[in-house]
């Protein structure tokens, strides 16, 4: 059940940003899946959470149009990042809020660093790539950063209640 | 060498050869069909939210704009009047043209064959400008070809293929770079995306003559481009006379952010 909602909370945020965000010309910044995976891998210390990143990154490989695997990588790399992040330098009794904060934030940057490594290898074999790694390391990663920023918290909440409905699932 | 009978290893290897698989096989083609149901079964979805939000938003806009209604009326039909007479220059421009062309035993300029197709998709990860189109490979589409929006604004071009879909990565991708020029004076250069934000005119030369609200099009040295379709109107311009070129801001002509209806063109 854990996994169906995930599915549906990613694929709907997913669909939010293209559907929603687009027609105002917002979609090009800020990443509502990107916001909810690392609040899932932040928060709930479950030994699936691995399983969770790379479906994440699957869904945004099929819905981004990239060369599929690009952004299984890429959440990965947030996996792991989050994983070490939470056990080495967050204490238990940490503002729940802040820390949420500073990880969504930190993993936007490891999103963008490893997104062009990425696209660096893809363009050495001559697949296609965006090697414009000048923009997604400056001026869209700041935007990027400003709107992740302000998704937290709306997300936060989304979160709180995909872990009642899940918890009310299971009491059925 | 114990390492290697670890559970950590063995996700880890197991991961390793599972991305490994599906980049070779998205490579080489074998997930089509299963990129084309994502991109149709996500891109239904995803449309039906664009025009909910759409109409909510053209009420708004509506509402909002009633006042200005009738000045803009006035103004457009001035704009109308002008135009219909610059349409009856141009068509008796360019049926001398054809005429002289004739006479001259140059090539005729063939109109646009037009395949039509609808966006399913948008890319919701804001890396690159890509939307999905619901015709693929099977309708003879290829790799490369123009996308413009009727009846000649560019859009941009195909990048990957699929047997029912394809992905179109815009021209606000910096990816993607077209050979331009200024009808009006015949400056040259090269175009490129900004991310989404916008478009630039570049290497345009010091000696050229351009000026904001001149019309860019697409010049006869690009190669995935047919000559003369529109890309957008010039904004600013940035000319330094210490500089080897000058670079100009364009607007796309297309409005990017509501893209259905697309004309996708073949060669």
């Amino acid at each position: 059940m854990r996994y169906g909602i995930f599915i549906f909370m990613v694929l709907g945020l997913m669909a939010i940003q293209g559907g929603i965000l687009a027609p105002f010309g917002l979609s090009h910044f800020g990443n509502l899946a990107l916001v909810f995976v690392v609040m899932v891998l932040t928060i709930s210390d479950r030994s699936e959470n691995l399983y969770l990143a790379l479906i994440a990154g699957l869904l945004m490989d099929f819905a981004s149009g990239l060369l599929l695997g690009t952004f299984v990588v890429c959440m990965l790399a947030v996996f792991g990042f989050t994983y070490l992040f939470v056990k080495l330098f967050i204490q238990r009794t940490a503002d729940r809020k802040l820390v949420l904060l500073s990880s969504v934030l930190l993993n936007t940057i490891v999103l963008s660093l490893c997104f062009c490594a990425l696209e660096q290898l893809a363009a050495h074999f001559h697949l296609p790539a965006n090697t414009d790694w000048h923009n997604i390391l400056g001026r869209k990663l700041l935007l990027d950063l400003a709107a992740n920023a302000i998704l937290t918290y709306p997300i936060y909440w989304l979160y709180v209640f995909m872990e009642k409905l899940q918890y009310r699932f299971e009491r059925i | 060498m114990r390492f290697i009978y670890t559970r950590t290893f063995t996700i880890g290897f197991v991961i390793f050869a599972l991305v490994a698989v599906i980049a070779i096989s998205d490579a080489k083609g074998y997930l089509g069909r299963v990129r084309d149901g994502f991109a149709l079964g996500f891109g239904f979805v995803e449309e039906k939210l664009t025009s909910g939000v759409n109409s909510g938003k053209n009420l708004f806009e509506t509402f909002f704009t009633i006042r200005k209604l009738v000045s803009e009326n006035s103004s457009l039909q001035q704009k109308i009047n002008e135009l219909s007479f610059e349409n009856a220059r141009l068509q008796i421009s360019s049926s001398e043209n054809t005429t002289l062309r004739t006479a001259l035993d140059f090539k005729q300029k063939e109109s646009l064959n037009l395949v039509p197709v609808e966006v399913v998709a948008a890319d919701p990860t804001g890396f690159n400008q890509v939307v999905t189109i619901n015709k693929g490979s099977s309708d003879n589409l290829a790799l490369g070809n123009a996308v413009v929006v009727a009846p000649g604004l560019l859009v941009g071009k195909i990048t990957s293929l699929a047997p029912h879909t394809a992905s179109v990565t815009l021209i606000t991708d910096p990816s993607v770079t077209v050979a331009a020029k200024v009808p009006d004076s015949g400056a040259q250069g090269l175009v490129s995306g900004e991310h989404g934000l916008g478009l630039s005119f570049n290497l345009v030369s010091q000696n050229e003559v351009i000026k904001t609200q001149d019309n860019v099009v697409t010049s006869d040295l690009s190669q995935d481009f047919p000559e003369g379709l529109l890309i957008g109107q010039i904004d600013s311009i940035k000319s330094q006379p210490s500089e080897l070129f000058q670079q100009a801001s364009i607007s796309p002509a297309a409005d990017l952010r509501n893209l259905k209806f697309l004309f996708v063109v073949e060669p």
